[in-house]
């Protein structure tokens, strides 16, 4: 029976559409390796959460999925168009009004006001008269509970809130395929929910593939069809949210379940500490 | 020793090309894209305008004054000594409008216009909006640089007319008070030796300079990498490359109007 059910499963997805490949994606900053060896498929409407520990690459992954950092080796088909040394600026263009991106900052403009920052893509991208844009401009800020706060300066309203523009921005053309770099970090436990509802009935109404980075595993089991788990720029564990939960792999248990103890070393080794500590100290310095 | 001059000398031809790219995209959206249909961004324009033009006025006019009583103090005793005190309204027109005053004006902007654009960018760049605004489909070129690029040009020239009046002025009082040359003589002198050819050229030069001046601060700006460090070092490498290209592209231009344009030869 369970059989069964996994190999529909498979067959399932061996028919949806694959939006975005990634092949043996790599990046190196100034020697370091920060992303190795990625392969990564993302399937057309579903909503995948990536995991992982602070500084382990997801940012960098995201940046690289969306080409802003063009990888050192590798390959990245965007509905079947290799991104990696594209070179035509209209083509890329083309593909990139496909896709929406929150980052992790919010990067709004902040020498636009909240309506403007919302109503840039949409104005530059279409013709649509300026009372139809302010239409379409309070719709997205309603979205994400922020109707009253257009005419506010970004540097007025508060960090969470800049965050929430910044996703009403990134879903004002309604793109193909949503980036969420940390939605909901700085939020409170009820926005986190909310938008965490956002980000499923986009996908589910609108068909909007998703790709949520989060620290927050509560989120990422409400949200997810699948999970993938980085570390140290490698993917170590990836499957539905159940099978997270139940992995037996001693690195995801330590990260599912917050535990301060495991194989992740956060408290670094004190050996290596006091060995760091007293380089470059003579003996006799010591009293 | 070597390795090192020769790394020297890789990043600065890195930096060359880079700006050679910028430059080569600016002149693509200025003079290119809008016969594609490209919409040139003209209330954009217009506020930068305002920006590093409008509001230098004051400053412009305050420099070129001062300067313009400067030269009057310094010819006098030997315009005196030959006994032809009034040559210092010549010798003022003609200084001002054919070098001073472009020259001065474009040193002072890159201050003014110059280092306020890098910084802006610079900031833009570190909070990830350059980025933003690229993967939504904007080119910040065309968004950000050629605006300012473009006011910059058109607002010099404007400001350098000014500051030529501001100069001529500033000899006037000074001529009055030092060597009793009346207005109506040194207003007459200057009349005669201003000349439209004189006035074309100076023109065309600070367009250039306020390209020069705009399109390096962007440079700088969208270099900018790690915080507001950053932005702070490039702010300052903006300003100090302006100042130097400036004064070396005064220096051709003028050996050019020597050359070609230049009559009591
Ligand atoms: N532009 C860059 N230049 C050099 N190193 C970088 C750059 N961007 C990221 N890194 C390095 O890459 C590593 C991964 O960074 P990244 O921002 O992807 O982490 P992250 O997983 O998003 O962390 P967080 O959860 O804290 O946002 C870090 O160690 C960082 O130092
Ligand atoms: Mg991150």
């Amino acid at each position: 029976m369970e059989e069964q059910k996994n190999q529909q499963n498979q067959k399932e997805e061996q028919k949806r559409e694959v939006v975005i490949s990634a092949k043996n994606l790599s990046k190196i900053f100034s020697g370091r390796t920060v992303l190795k060896d990625i392969n990564l498929d993302i399937y057309k409407g579903e909503r995948l959460i990536i995991i992982g520990g602070s500084g382990c690459g997801k940012s960098t992954l995201l940046r690289c999925l969306i080409n802003v950092y063009q990888p050192d080796c590798g390959s990245l088909k965007f509905f079947g168009t290799e991104l990696v040394g594209l070179k035509d600026e209209k083509k890329m263009d083309e593909v990139r009004k496909r896709f929406g991106i929150l980052f992790q900052n919010g990067a709004l403009y902040n020498s636009l006001t909240v309506g403007e920052n919302v109503a840039l893509p949409i104005r530059e991208h279409s013709n649509l008269a300026k009372s139809v844009i302010d239409i379409m401009v309070k719709v997205k800020l309603e979205l994400v509970g922020l109707r009253d706060f257009g005419h506010l300066m970004p540097s007025q309203i508060s960090g969470g809130m800049q965050k929430r523009v910044a996703l009403a921005r990134a879903i004002a053309l309604d793109p193909e395929v949503l980036f969420y770099d940390e939605p909901t970090s700085g939020l409170d436990p009820i926005m986190t929910a909310v938008i965490d509802e956002l980000i499923v009935e986009l996908n589910k109404k609108m068909n909007m593939t998703s790709v949520v980075i989060t620290h927050d595993m509560a989120s990422a089991y409400r949200i997810a069809h699948r999970i993938v788990m980085l570390y140290k720029g490698e993917v170590i564990a990836q499957g539905t949210p159940e099978e997270i939960k139940n992995s037996q792999d001693k690195f995801v248990q330590q990260f599912t379940q917050g535990l301060a103890d495991g194989p992740i070393p956060l408290r670094v080794s004190s050996k290596d500490f006091y060995e760091d500590l007293l380089e470059g100290v003579r003996p006799n310095e010591i009293r | 020793m070597i390795r090192t001059l020769g790394k020297a000398a890789i990043g600065f031809l890195k930096e060359l090309s880079n700006f050679f790219y910028l430059t080569r995209d600016i002149l693509y959206w200025i003079f290119i894209a809008p016969l594609k249909g490209k919409r040139i961004r003209t209330e954009s324009i217009a506020y930068q305008i305002v920006r590093v033009g409008v509001r230098a006025i004051p400053i412009i006019c305050l420099v070129l004054f001062l300067v313009g009583m400067i030269l009057a103090v310094a010819m006098s005793p030997l315009l005196v000594r030959f006994g032809v005190p009034s040559l210092i309204a010549n010798i003022i027109a003609v200084s001002v409008t054919r070098e001073i005053g472009a020259l001065l004006t474009a040193l002072v902007m890159s201050g003014f216009a110059g280092a306020s654009i890098a910084a802006e960018i610079g900031t833009m760049n570190v909070s990830e909006e350059l980025m933003a605004l690229e993967t939504s489909a904007l080119n910040p070129v065309y968004f950000l640089v050629v605006p300012r690029v473009l006011a910059t040009a058109i607002a010099l020239p404007c400001l350098v007319i000014i500051s030529d009046v501001a100069g001529i002025v500033g000899g006037l009082i000074t001529s009055r008070l030092l060597l009793d040359v009346s207005p109506s003589l040194y207003m007459q002198l200057t009349y005669e030796s201003i000349e439209i050819r004189v006035l074309v050229y100076s023109t065309i030069k600070s367009v250039i300079f306020g390209m020069i001046i705009a399109s390096l601060a962007c440079y700088h700006g969208i270099k900018v990498r790690g915080g507001a460090e950053g932005v702070g070092k490039e702010t300052t490498s903006s300003v100090v490359y302006s100042m130097i290209f400036i004064i070396l592209a005064n220096l051709v231009f003028s050996m050019f109007y020597n050359m070609y344009l230049e009559v009591y030869k």
